[in-house]
């Protein structure tokens, strides 16, 4: 069947709830009932698209999931079954017709956006497929999507429980993105990654309103493009949707998109046979274009795209626990919040891709990837690297992913490229390639090249292409080998030439064993910028590294008009004067200045002892904060930069001291906002607080599953748990979180907090505490624990 | 019904109700949070996408459930109360948009002083949408001759917002303004509303009274002793 499209044009079918309200059929009811109610209504729309020109019908559908379905008195399998049936039985005896199985999305928003998980969302769309499947469906069109996660956890479903093709469509807003934010080229870099037959948009915009995206569409896609457009812009008579454009003026438009390059049309909302029948006759004579293959290097997250070779973008390489203490206790305690805060101050910094390695022995790192990607894609909107040794870990993570990824790494040993393949290939990402193989890291650039084209070719024979690698020609260290230095520079241009791959590079090795590594960090860096290196895997948090990529970026004329060089170097003002009075560290965390007291407690560090700064000056000024706030002379904002400042002067001494946290054993708190719950802000601040009295707490975060509370309070020995819960409907979870935990722990307190609790409600529920605000947690953490902690 | 997608400069966040919300009862508001005030109107202006739909429904009332033509069907005693004068209501629902939605999960991790002003903002903002959404319900009641009662959404007094799914299909939402609701019946992206609207026969006047709020006896305000809402 998709052979044939290439010699012509494909014609889908138009709106079927257009067509039932013009036959009298109420909407608002389950439209997909009709299939066993009414499957004589149906058989005749479908009748009237195949004698207007469809080639393709659409089943009746479109919301049959076993979530839309779940007050019906039918189930999934019945309604699915009855529709393909009848949807076959209209084409049978006709040539050339076929029927495609409609899933549209399930009505309710993915984890992290929303709280229905991946692998729920999966199975949802899998008992749909199986069904369609069976039942004798000849392809599968996931339409009307605006979630990317769902549209993936879709395909997925389709391309794993049948050999069908797939055909996948989005709906996008007139800025050019869907409802939750994925742009035009993030959706075709995805789907084309997991290899859908055809894609496309349709619904929400007219076709006028849709050429935009159509040109969008074509610039990106390797793959054929379908467009369903509406009839217009929805209108309303009364309580009755409409649309308003004409089948002449409709067609007018498809055949621009034709002439464009678009090979396939049907219409959504709005649209009758008589529109299909118009844009048949319209582009009559006229042959459809062969799409070109395009060859970009792109990664993505659901919202972005970020493209490899154009400039030189920056990995960030600072999740990664290798030599940094911090992350590993923070992997040991399971505390994301940690690497959350990398990652934020990574993008801040001017990172355009993050990598995240979360191998450390003694956890379980497939698990703590999974947590760690989810985590991080729902605060920051870079793509990711993820980086594992194991196959297993990168397989999981691969298929959660949100986007596209790239994958860190393969290497040119045959086992490598036999276990890392089929996943790049299944879940089309990026991947690196590492110049090394059985023999070890290779002394020469000519024999890094060949390494690298025997990893190029071998991908071919899996079906991947070149602009999906990025070579890395693997740095040594100058100190140890001297003399193989440039020879990582030169492959850069050898392997460049001879292929269509970008070359990424950890530089920071090179200096290893010397002094004033930044000194020979920074020329490296600037050396293999000018070889042709386009991504360095680097700490954007570094000025110094970062002054070598946006100076080499104006030289390279990659910065345009110098426009970012100017924005970040052009408003250089004199550093201000530091403040050098010990005693106005206090004052600096009264007034919640955190640059100022990096500043001073560093100075202060050289002369004191860390507690000394803990007790004369943080505890003393948290005080003073506290008594301000109660006396409502400052408001929540300032208590909260406080409490932030003097988290910036724990972190410093923390650092400095290179001691493990002092934190008394069961001083341990745990926090959580409960199942069903994604409020959060509250929580965060009375752990800012709470953390700022020397507690230690373990932030489970938020929609936290009641199994993960009791197994952390167990483990950790935890005796106080904080729960946060901000709706009538997630108390419920409170109040069972509260009960579980009780029975497991029978000594263990509970203080609860939220918008609908009250001190009544909260003892109704079965809670030891009701904590009006972060203030008060204090002082129910200071009765439970005594006066431990930091004073 | 009708399906609104607004231009953000047709909307005015009040700082002062934003301040309110920070609990501010004087005016020496501080520099530094000034600034971020100023900041996050700006940035919301900027992000933000106002979208709302409504529909008029007429109502039927038996026992205290009140069926919105067999679309939404509530038990309510508050909602009797309130419709006591109505057979016909608009329901509403609203949204500025995922973007904020985002912004706002990036600032309570990375920055909670600003996610607080912010959060504090981005409510002005629905509020505001409300408001527009609500004075245009308004004219088309006046022009068929009724009185409004003031906007009534789940969570209020009796009525559960385990209603908001149905309110949502009621209106098409997901497909018209992208808003969706959770199995905790809460509304994604957060800053949006759903609201009753009674078109009402009598010339009563409505005011929203604390007795409605599902906040009431533990409202900070109330506890504070402020006058308000």
């Amino acid at each position: 069947m998709l052979n044939k499209l290439k010699e012509k044009f494909l014609y889908f079918d138009g709106a079927m709830g257009t067509m039932l309200q013009k036959k009298g059929l109420k909407t608002g009811e389950l439209p997909e009932e009709l299939n066993i109610t009414k499957p004589e209504v149906i058989y005749n729309i479908h009748k009237e698209y195949l004698n207007s020109g469809s080639n393709i019908i659409t089943t009746n559908t479109f919301g049959a999931n076993r979530l839309k379905l779940k007050n019906s008195i039918y189930t999934v399998d019945e309604i699915i079954t009855a529709a393909v049936n009848t949807a076959k039985k209209s084409t049978a005896g006709m040539e050339e017709k076929y029927v495609a199985l409609d899933i549209g999305p399930i009505g309710t928003l993915l984890s992290p956006l929303g709280t229905l998980s991946f692998e729920e969302a999966y199975d949802i769309f899998k008992e749909q497929v199986v069904i369609g499947a069976n039942a004798g469906t000849d392809l599968i069109l996931i339409e009307t999507m605006t979630d990317l996660y769902e549209l993936k956890a879709a395909i997925l479903a389709a391309k794993e429980n049948s050999h069908l093709p797939v055909f996948a469509t989005m709906s996008f807003q007139d800025n050019g993105r869907t409802f939750t934010g994925t742009d035009v080229k993030t959706f075709v870099f995805t789907a084309e990654a997991l290899a859908v037959d055809v894609l496309g948009v349709n619904c929400s915009l007219g076709p006028k309103q849709l050429q935009a995206i159509v040109d969008e569409l074509l610039k990106y896609s390797s793959t054929p493009i379908m467009v369903q457009a509406n009839a217009g812009l929805p209108k309303f008579h009364d309580n009755t949707e409409y649309y308003d454009i004409s089948p002449d003026e409709y067609s007018q438009e498809i055949n621009i998109m034709a002439e464009k390059g678009v090979t396939m049309f049907g219409g959504c909302c709005g649209t009758t046979p008589e529109y299909i029948q118009r844009i048949i006759s319209s582009l009559y004579g006229l042959r459809p274009k062969e799409i070109t293959k395009k060859d970009f290097t792109a990664a993505t997250s659901s919202v972005k795209t970020v493209f490899l070779g154009e400039e030189v973008k920056i990995i960030g390489e600072r999740i990664n626990p290798t030599g940094k203490k911090r992350l590993k206790e923070a992997l040991k305690e399971n505390n994301l919040d940690y690497i959350i805060r990398e990652a934020i101050s990574q993008q801040e910094s001017g990172s355009d891709i993050l990598d995240i390695n979360v191998g450390l022995p003694g956890i379980d790192e497939r698990e703590m990837m999974k947590r760690a990607i989810s985590e991080v894609q729902s605060v920051v909107s870079l793509p990711l690297q993820i980086d594992s040794a194991n196959y297993d870990v990168i397989e999981a993570a691969a298929r959660m992913y949100n986007g596209k990824p790239i994958i860190n790494s393969v290497n040119g040993k045959k086992e490598s490229m036999e276990k890392i393949f089929p996943i790049i290939k299944k879940y089309g990402a990026l991947v690196v390639a590492l110049t090394l193989d059985e023999e070890g890291i290779p002394s020469t650039a000519e024999k890094r090249l060949e390494i690298a084209s025997n990893i190029i070719e071998t991908a071919k024979d899996y079906g991947i292409s070149e602009e999906n690698i990025l070579v890395d020609p693997l740095v040594l260290t100058a100190s140890a080998e001297q003399q193989a230095v440039m020879e990582t520079l030169n492959a850069i241009p050898l392997i460049k030439d001879k292929y269509n791959v970008k070359i990424v590079l950890g530089t920071s090795n090179v200096s290893f064993g010397l002094p004033n590594r930044q000194l020979l960090n920074t020329t490296y860096l600037a050396m293999a910028l000018g070889f042709g290196l386009d991504a360095p895997i680097t700490d954007s948090t570094n000025d110094a590294l970062m002054d070598v990529v946006r100076s080499f970026k104006v030289l390279a004329a990659q910065d345009k008009d110098s426009r970012d060089y100017i924005e970040a170097y052009g408003n250089i003002v004199a550093e201000s004067t530091i403040i050098t009075s010990e005693t106005d560290l206090k004052e600096i965390i009264i007034n919640g200045l955190k640059d100022e007291a990096k500043k001073v407690s560093l100075k202060l560090l050289e002369k004191h002892a860390p507690l000394e700064l803990v007790n004369e000056f943080i505890i003393p000024a948290l005080d003073i904060v506290g008594e301000k706030y109660e006396k409502q002379e400052i408001f929540l904002p300032q208590l909260i930069r406080s409490a932030e400042t003097s988290k910036e002067v724990f972190e410093i001494i923390k650092e400095s001291s290179k001691i493990d946290s002092e934190t008394v054993e069961g001083n341990k708190i745990l926090l959580a906002t409960v199942k069903g719950d994604i409020h959060d802000i509250g929580k965060n601040i009375v752990k800012l607080i709470l953390e700022n009295y020397g507690y230690e707490i373990f932030d489970l975060g938020k929609d936290v599953d009641i199994e993960r509370i009791i197994e952390t309070v167990r483990k950790e020995k935890i005796n106080l748990v904080g729960l946060s819960a901000l709706m009538t409907t997630t108390v419920k979870n409170m109040e069972y979180t509260i009960k579980e935990l009780k029975n497991e722990f029978p000594n263990i307190k509970v203080m609860v907090g939220g918008a609908v609790l009250t001190d009544e409600h909260a003892s109704k529920i079965g809670a030891d505490y009701y904590s009006k605000d972060a203030r008060e947690a204090v002082d129910i953490a200071r009765k439970e624990f005594g006066n431990l902690g930091a004073d | 019904m009708s399906v609104r997608y607004l231009n953000n400069n047709l909307i005015k966040i009040d700082k002062t109700e934003v301040l309110r919300y920070l609990r501010y009862k004087n005016k020496n508001i501080d520099e530094n949070t000034n600034k971020l005030l100023d900041e996050s109107i700006a940035e919301l202006m900027e992000i933000s996408e106002l979208k709302y739909v409504f529909r008029i429904f007429s109502l039927k009332k038996e026992n205290n459930n009140i069926s919105f033509e067999a679309h939404i069907n509530i038990k309510s005693n508050d909602l009797e109360k309130l419709f006591k004068n109505c057979k016909k209501s608009a329901v509403m629902a609203a949204t500025i948009g995922f973007e904020v939605e985002r912004k706002l999960r990036y600032y309570s991790m990375a920055d909670l002083s600003k996610a607080v002003v912010f959060d504090a903002c981005a409510a002005a903002c629905i509020e505001a949408l409300c408001d527009e959404a609500e004075s245009e319900i308004k004219k088309i009641a006046e022009n068929e001759g009724y009185n409004t009662t003031f906007r009534y959404s789940p969570g209020y007094g009796d009525v559960p917002i385990s209603h908001q799914g149905e309110i949502l299909i009621a209106l098409n939402a997901q497909k018209l303004i992208g808003l969706t609701v959770s199995d905790s019946s809460i509304l994604i992206p957060r800053k949006s509303v759903t609201a009753f609207i009674g078109f009402d026969e009598s010339d009563e006047i409505h005011k929203s009274s604390c007795l409605n709020c599902s906040l009431f006896g533990n409202c900070v305000f109330s506890k504070e002793g402020e006058k308000l809402c």
